[in-house]
């Protein structure tokens, strides 16, 4: 099974990275959006609904210009029609306070950065359990 | 004001760029990192400034070379296909990981908020001590100094 995922990230390399590491854990995707903050994350999520695209997960970063990960998650959980799209956070930022403060707001999950890509397959495929690769 | 001749900040320092370089580039450094006054000429520099718990700022110089092969590892792609924006992106966001990975050692209950990291021109990179750790094909260099709010 297939999933569509929204990358959002200020760092172009970040994006990628992610994304790739996704691919590399076996993983298929069938459409990745990127966004470089949280506010074109909404715009683009909110386009993608008006045409009927839907949006699997998203992985997020939270120190971002604009709209931070923070923001993104509250904009999307009081959204009648996003806020049921799993948020995984992908972070510099672990500090107990932070995370608990992003759990609590309705992140799905958290991985801290640097990561092995093993700790994004063993997060991914807990939410998914039927996502696998082709 | 405290800096790298601190032992502890040192330590986690040494710590954090082993972590950082393992787990997302596959490398890690050649010989044991050493103190120094200076910094490799030809640097790739950024800095990331950071408050809470602790106030300070994180400056980063990775040698071009380095650099890329660096930013071709982490994007999957050969050395030859990257460009000054991957170089740049790649070393902004190794200093903002080498922040968090730093910082968290030293205050891990504590607040941490990571300021968007900047590249800034070497020139404007500060006087020592710098912690240089060699790599296969250059020089990664960490200055780091802050306070206790």
């Amino acid at each position: 099974m297939t999933k569509s995922v929204m990358i959002v990230d200020d760092s172009p390399v970040m994006r990628s990275f992610v994304k790739r590491t996704i691919a590399v854990a076996g993983l298929e995707i069938s459409s990745c959006i990127e966004a470089c903050n949280g506010r074109e994350a909404l715009e683009r999520l909110r386009s993608a609904a008006q045409s009927g695209t839907r949006i699997d997960l998203i992985l997020t970063d939270i120190n971002m210009p604009v709209l931070d990960g923070e923001g993104l998650l509250q904009e999307l959980r009081r959204d009648p029609d996003l806020g049921r799209i799993p948020v995984v956070v992908v972070s510099t930022d672990s500090t107990d306070q932070r995370v608990h403060t992003l759990m609590r707001l309705g992140a799905s999950d958290y991985v801290r950065k640097p990561f092995p890509p093993e700790k994004l397959f063993e997060v991914l495929s807990g939410l998914f359990p039927e996502w696998s690769g082709p | 004001m405290k800096d790298l001749s601190h032992p502890e900040l040192h330590n986690a320092c040494q710590s954090a760029v082993v972590e950082v370089l393992e787990l997302m580039f596959f490398e890690l450094p050649i010989a044991a990192a050493q103190l120094s006054s200076s910094f490799q000429p030809d640097p790739i520099a950024a800095r990331a400034r950071f408050d809470g718990s602790l106030r300070g700022a994180l400056t980063l110089a990775v040698s071009t070379a380095s650099c890329t092969r660096l930013a071709a590892s982490l994007l999957g792609i050969e050395p030859d296909e990257i460009d000054d924006l991957n170089r740049l992106s790649t070393v902004t966001e190794l200093a903002n990981m080498l922040c968090g990975a730093t910082m968290s050692r030293l205050e891990p209950e504590g607040r941490l908020h990571i300021e968007q990291p900047l590249s800034i021109p070497a020139a404007e990179a500060p006087a020592g001590p710098w912690l240089v750790f060699p790599l296969e094909d250059g020089l990664l260099s960490v200055f780091i100094q802050f306070q206790e709010q």
